[in-house]
Order: structure tokens, then sequence, then C-alpha cells
């Protein structure tokens, strides 16, 4: 449960500057493995401990940042779509 | 009959935790920071560790003023700390690796942490239902780990090495590799010499060591140091790199059968310290009961409370590695009091405790958070003292009453 609401925070800190308002949009694997390799797409990985650590599977090219420290995602580019997964 | 599974019994409590995931990641880290230092660093430990082990479990030659010199009063409680945090900790970590094998290798659409659970309960029901078989059901896990291991390692020595040469950019030291590879030793002062065997504790050692050693050179052959260095999954990458999605699969059964017998060892031995700690008191059932379920529930607590996914879990395992290690050093020690005052024997077993003090110093020392790292082994020390003197006092007025 801390892990989803540290999810959620660490989403809303990292869109709110965006943009004023804006909905959270979900994507499915699928939608995103079509979009697998665009320039304007940036997947950030947001699993923590051993979520992560002891994970084999990780998407390639994916950035990873830890939950509390999303809010550097605010100096990135407003035009890229920014797709987070975690655990 | 008998003598051949006192001997698997011994065999499988002193390689435990070598064979868990934890240790198998330990090895690999350290194999790609220091490289043949490593090897050496591991030779070292299995002579420190032999000389401790002789000092423990040869039965003579003790001074009639007992084990009440010497750290004779904080090793109890060091000991139990360490078996309770590890117990704790490191099984909560290595379920959670156990889940994430389980799902990522075998069935995708079972949850990784439902398997984390349904392992831990499988553990628990076989120690309340069928508690004269867990030293078998221990041989078997254990067993099944080595098989899983010893085919990825034998597949990557006898394969043609494909590394490419990669440094680092770090320079390895023995003193700060001693240390790790003492680490891997852990569990060696429950090896019990026995009458049929009394040459088990070698036995233990022995294949601690040689395997060790073969999964470092196995690791040093197929993958490069530095991407060895910072890998959280060395042991993964080695077997994918070595034989493919079969290799991933036995990998990914040894993690999960490494754990099991990790979790049911350590609940033995936690036990097993937890009566001998209050040996004054005719337990009660009902405590004896609750004893052994509170540490399992103290687990499924910490995988509930999303501790797997805190860098904290890291801290407090290394915490209760620390402890450990200290823990081995004040028994070695200890056995030194013990001994009468004649001459080279007392002093080489101090030389022994001292080295394995020293180590637990530098692994505190180079450890990248040393003041949470010892902060935390100091509360688990406070903590375990105010468990026993509590539970002592809980219990001595109700027994009066009985």
């Amino acid at each position: 449960m801390k892990r989803v609401m540290l999810c959620l925070l660490g989403l809303l800190f990292a869109i709110a500057p965006l943009s004023t308002v804006m909905a959270v949009e979900l994507m499915t694997k699928e939608e995103l493995k079509a979009q697998l390799g665009s320039d304007d797409l940036v997947i950030v990985d947001v699993r923590a401990g051993r979520d992560w650590s002891t994970s084999e599977l990780k998407i390639k090219g994916a950035l990873r940042v830890e939950p509390g420290d999303l809010g550097q995602l605010a100096t990135g580019s407003k035009d890229k779509v920014y797709v987070f997964y975690c655990a | 009959m008998g003598q051949t599974s006192t001997l698997l019994t011994t065999l499988s409590l002193s390689c435990f935790w070598v064979l868990s995931p934890d240790a198998l990641i330990l090895n690999g880290q350290q194999t790609g920071r220091a490289g043949g230092y490593f090897l050496i660093a591991l030779l070292l430990a299995a002579f420190v560790i032999f000389l401790s082990s002789r000092a423990l479990h040869v039965p003579v030659r003790l001074s009639a003023t007992g084990t009440k010199k010497g750290p004779g009063r904080l090793l109890p409680i060091a000991r139990l700390a360490a078996y309770l945090s590890c117990t704790l900790f490191l099984s909560a970590g290595m379920l959670v690796s156990a889940g994430y094998s389980f799902n990522e290798t075998f069935v995708v659409w079972f949850p990784n942490f439902g398997f984390a659970f349904l392992l831990l309960g499988l553990i628990i029901l076989l120690h309340l239902a069928l508690p004269r078989y867990v030293n078998h059901v221990q041989v078997w896990l254990t067993a099944a780990a080595l098989v899983c291991l010893l085919s990825v390692i034998g597949a990557a020595l006898l394969s043609s090495p494909v590394t490419p040469e990669s440094s680092t950019g770090e320079a390895p030291t023995l003193l700060t590799t001693l240390p790790v590879a003492l680490l891997l030793f852990l569990g060696y002062e429950k090896q019990g010499r026995n009458d049929h065997h009394p040459s088990s504790p070698l036995w233990g050692i022995s294949l601690v060591v040689l395997f060790s050693i073969a999964l470092s050179l196995a690791f040093s052959r197929h993958l490069p140091a530095d991407r060895l260095a910072d890998s959280t999954i060395p042991h993964l990458r080695l077997a994918r790199a070595v034989m493919g999605d079969p290799g991933r699969m036995l990998m990914s059964g040894a993690v999960i059968f490494g754990t099991a017998a990790f979790v049911n060892a350590m609940l033995q031995l936690v036990r097993h310290h937890l009566l001998r700690a209050l040996p004054e008191l005719q337990l009660p059932r009902w405590f004896r009961g609750l004893s052994f379920l509170a540490l399992p529930l103290a687990i499924a607590s910490c995988l509930l409370s999303g501790l797997a996914g805190e860098l904290l879990l890291e801290t407090l395992i290394f915490s209760s590695l620390l402890l450990w290690l200290l823990s081995s050093a004040l028994t070695t020690l200890a056995a030194g009091s013990r001994l009468r005052p004649a001459g080279q024997g007392k002093v080489a077993v101090f030389a022994v405790g001292t080295v394995q003090l020293v180590a637990t110093v530098i692994f505190t020392l180079t450890h990248s958070t040393p003041v949470p790292l010892l902060g935390y082994a100091l509360l688990f020390l406070a903590v375990t003292a105010v468990l026993l003197v509590l539970l002592t006092r809980a219990l001595k007025p109700w027994l009066a009453l009985h």
C-alpha cells in the first residue's frame, strides 16, 4: 500500500509541473510495445529495493529513477510521453 | 544409515547460507571487485574458520574457570541478535527474490509476493505438522540447490571463457576482501563435531571453500568485472550467459531451493538458541509454540509492509551480517578463554578471534553507509537484550504460581 502511494505521489510530483491540468492515463503493455524505440517515449522504471534489484526483467532503454527522486524529470522535455512502471 | 544421515544433516546445515541467493550475489560482486584477491581471501578465510572451528568443537583442555571470563556475557545476546535479525531480514529479502524468480522464469501469471508467502507458509507448516522431517527436508532442499548450482558452474568451467578484459577502476586489496570471504562461512559454528564423524566440521568448511572458489572462477570466466561488481543478479546473468534459458531455469530453481533451505535452517537455529538462552526455566508448551510462530509472522509482516521495496532492507541485512560476523569473533574468543593457559593453542585461538574481530571492523568501515550499519546493529543488540530480560521476568512469576 505504501509503495502504491509512493508511486502515485511521485507520479503527481513529476506530472504537475508539466501542465496545469492533466489526467494520468494508463497504458496497456501492447500499446507500450508498439511504441518501443520511439524517440518521443521515455520509460521510467520506478521500482525500488528488491522489486528492482532481484528482477531479471528490465525494459531496454528505461530510465531508472527512485520513487522519491522523480522531481528530476521536471526538467525534461514536455513534448515526450513519460511512461512510469513499477512492481 | 543413521551415521550417513547425521553427516548429511551436518553438511546441509553448514552450507545453507553459502548456497542462498544473497551469498551468490556477494560472491559475484566480490569477484568483480577483487578478482584473484578474492580467491586468496577465500583460502585465508577457510584457514581462519578451520582454526576457529577446532577451538569450538574440540571439548578438551577446558579451564576450571569456565565461560564467565572474556566476552562470555555479551556472546549469547550477540549470537541471538545476529540469528534473529538475519532470520527476519535476510529471509524477507530472499523470499522476495524467490518470488520474482518463480514469476519471471516459471509461471508468469502467479504473483511474485504470492509465491513468497506460499514458500514461507509451507516451511511453517513443515515445522508445525512434521517437525521430525525438518532435517530431512533440509538435506533435500540443500541437495536440490547444489545440483542446480553445480550444473551451471560445471558448464561454466568446462566451456571456453568468453570474458573480455575489463576493470572496475578500483584497486582491490586483500584486507577489504577478507571480511566478505569470512561472511561466506557464517554458520560454521553450528557444525557439530559428532562421535561418528569427528572430521565433519572440516568437510563442511571444505565444501564451502571449494564451492565458493568454483563459483568465483565461473563468474570471472564469463562476465566482465565491471558488470559483476555492480550487478544485483550476477548469478542469473552467469546462468544466462553459459546456458541460455535452461541455465536461467536451473539458477531460478537454485534461488528457490536455496531460499527455502536458508529460511528452514535459520528458523531452527533461532528456536534452538532462544530456548538455550532461557535455560533455567521449564518453558511451557504454549510459549514454545508462540516463540516459534512469532518469527515467521514477523517475516510475513516485513513482506506485507513493503519493506522489500525499500533500500532500508539492504542496510538492515548488512547490519544483521555484521552482527553475525561479530558473534563469530566473540565465539572464537570465548572458546580461547575456556582453554587451559597452555602456550600456543590458546594464543593461536585468540589470534584467530582477533582476525575475525578486525575483519568485522573493516567490514563496517568499508560499507557505503557505516554509521547506519553500526547503528542498526547496536539497536538489534539492545532489542534482543531487552527481549531476553522481559521474557525471563515475564515467565518466572507465571511458573512460580504453577
